[in-house]
């Protein structure tokens, strides 16, 4: 079953491709260019994975993060932080808030990058079951 | 005079007692026992007034001058008082003269106190000097200023109580910046950049040098503490950190698509394209790729500058991560008809304590040089082998070497081996730098054999976990 993925990610450019990537590997995905209209979306749709960008208008992706865990209803929600922002504060608060992996999207092409994404998704979904 | 009158009446009682006799004993023939008695106690009264007298001129009258001459000391005329007194005018002399130049004494300490005073107060750094139980002893106006104490705040105060020493998150005690033990020692005998220093109220950041001199025991001097205030570069230097971090995410974020359009290019196109169209575009792939590193790299070396360069350690079997990063760079070295090779030693392989993507770095940092600075058709080879509890990684490649002058700076910052210009203007001189650092931190060593014309071998070691190392990963 495809899974349902929720993208916000404000560069058009790397939204396009990210998209288009993720719906290569069968991942159906549902992209904004920022925060409020993200978690809109959140609201209306059940999702199995958001990919969270850091550096948004309005809205910052930690803000976002921190928006979803306080909610009992998207709480559980993975996400996964895909952000250029590489200084290990932000990093470990991506972490400290609950991301269960962090991308920087520079390293990776789009492809590189859905298989990272894949290989989180799968390790943390391990998790879940064992524990 | 008073001595001649005094012996005058003793002369004229002399005169009366015997005129005094004479008529008695005129008179005594007429009225015998009444005048005899009379006469008799006039005889004794006169006597005894004469001794009086005689008495008072000779041993009264010289103490009573004995007192007025010592009355005279203190003024100025006792030279006249003869030469009994000559010895007084000697001492009281070598008095005058030694309180004169007490006096002269004090002046000229006196002044040079304030000349000492006022270059300690012009002073813009902090000069504190404490005595052995490293009590402070001097405290200039910048350290007031500074710590918010006030002189008498400060002074006879244990140098613990005025002021924290702060290394990052580390406390630093009085004993660890000012040891009083090693007496013998001379000169600095602590430096450290970028402390801070809490006083009252009040925080900074300082560089702290402590100096002590060698007859410090003696003058009971312990430490001289000078601090140098830095927190105005220390918040420029985080204006110039948060902003490489912002240029950085500006220049990764049109290189993230620049790649990913790119690559889909080349793979979804293969087929159909002509053959050079294929080699233009993995080139300009590879030179995003190149653009990547150099952004990682000038990112790098303001978070070690900054301390802020941490890794994250995870059991890792360090040959799937060399063939990652041989994967990685294969295209690179098929580009230059370069034999890119991995010698996969089968035999089992402890894991090692590493932050794989710092690894990675450094991976890519020594296969990129090795393929940069080897011919076409050349070769780079690498392999791991374990030295007792390390494990050993080599990187050789069949390029020109270096030269033996250029060995000791190839892991310094910003270092590029002159006359290789034409060849190497992709590089920054940084690569090596990150590499060795990120090495070091994870407590392993990097080192290089070369020779010119022949080839170089880089080679880093990482050790085990079973070194038994206490690794204190920060």
């Amino acid at each position: 079953m495809p899974k349902k993925v929720l993208l916000i990610e404000d560069d058009e450019f790397i939204r396009d491709l990210y998209k288009r990537q993720l719906d290569l590997c069968d991942m159906f995905t549902y992209a904004f260019s920022n925060g409020t209209d993200g978690l809109k979306s959140v609201e209306e749709n059940q999702y199995d994975l958001i990919l969270l960008d850091i550096m948004l208008p309005g809205m910052n992706g930690l803000d976002v993060l921190r928006s979803l865990k306080a909610t009992d209803a998207t709480k559980n929600i993975p996400v996964i932080m895909v952000s250029n922002l590489g200084q290990d504060a932000v990093v470990k608060e991506g972490f400290a808030l609950g991301a269960i992996g962090y991308l920087i999207k520079a390293t990776f092409t789009p492809d590189q990058i859905v298989q990272e994404i894949t290989k989180i998704f799968d390790q943390h979904t391990k998790s879940q079951v064992k524990g | 005079m008073k001595f001649s009158l005094s012996w005058f009446l003793v002369g004229l009682i002399l005169f009366f007692y015997l005129t005094g006799l004479a008529s008695g004993l005129v008179i005594g023939e007429f009225y015998p026992n009444l005048i005899g008695v009379g006469v008799a106690i006039f005889i004794m009264i006169t006597i005894g007034f004469s001794s009086y007298l005689a008495i008072r001129s000779s041993i009264i009258n010289p103490l009573q001058k004995l007192q007025e001459s010592l009355k005279n000391i203190g003024e100025k005329d006792f030279d006249e008082t003869g030469g009994l007194f000559s010895s007084f005018n000697v001492i009281v002399n070598d008095l005058r003269s030694t309180i004169e130049t007490l006096k002269q004494d004090k002046n000229v300490k006196s002044a040079d106190k304030d000349k000492f005073e006022v270059v300690l107060s012009g002073i813009s750094d902090a000069i504190i000097a404490v005595d052995i139980d490293q009590k402070i002893l001097i405290f200039n106006s910048a350290a007031q200023n500074l710590t918010g104490y006030s002189t008498s705040e400060a002074i006879g105060h244990h140098i613990g109580k005025v002021i924290r020493v702060f290394d990052r998150n580390e406390e630093l005690l009085p004993f660890d910046y000012c040891p009083i033990n090693s007496n013998d020692s001379e000169g600095t005998v602590f430096t450290k950049k970028d402390l801070k220093i809490v006083g009252k109220n009040k925080e900074f950041f300082a560089n702290l040098v402590v100096g002590k001199i060698k007859e410090g025991t003696s003058i009971n001097l312990g430490c001289i503490l000078a601090l140098h205030d830095t927190t105005e570069e220390k918040r420029l230097e985080e204006m110039k950190l948060d902003f490489v971090s912002m240029a950085a995410h500006e220049l990764r974020t049109p290189l993230t698509s620049l790649r990913g359009y790119l690559s889909m290019l080349i793979k979804d196109n293969k087929d159909i394209l002509k053959g050079d169209e294929v080699t233009f575009l993995a080139r300009a792939d590879i030179s995003a790729q190149q653009l990547v590193v150099l952004v990682d790299n000038l990112l790098n070396v303001s978070r070690i500058e900054n301390h802020k360069l941490t890794i994250n350690i995870e059991k890792t079997d360090i040959r799937q991560l060399i063939q990652q990063s041989v994967d990685q760079i294969m295209e690179r070295a098929t580009e230059k008809k370069i034999t890119l090779e991995f010698r996969k030693d089968e035999s089992p392989l402890p894991r090692v304590l590493i932050d794989k993507l710092r690894m990675g770095e450094v991976l890519n940092n020594l296969l990129s040089n090795a393929i940069a600075y080897t011919k076409d058709g050349g070769r780079v080879t690498v392999w791991t082998e374990r030295k007792n509890d390390d494990i050993v990684t080599h990187i050789q490649d069949t390029g020109e070497g270096i030269s033996k002058e250029s060995l000791p700076h190839l892991f310094t910052k910003f270092f590029r081996i002159s006359g290789r210009l034409e060849q190497t203007s992709k590089g920054t001189g940084l690569g090596l730098y990150i590499s060795k650092e990120i090495i070091q931190m994870h407590h392993g060593e990097i080192w290089v054999e070369s020779e010119v014309g022949k080839g170089s071998t880089f080679s880093f070691s990482l050790p085990t976990e079973s070194k038994g190392l206490v690794l204190d990963f920060k």
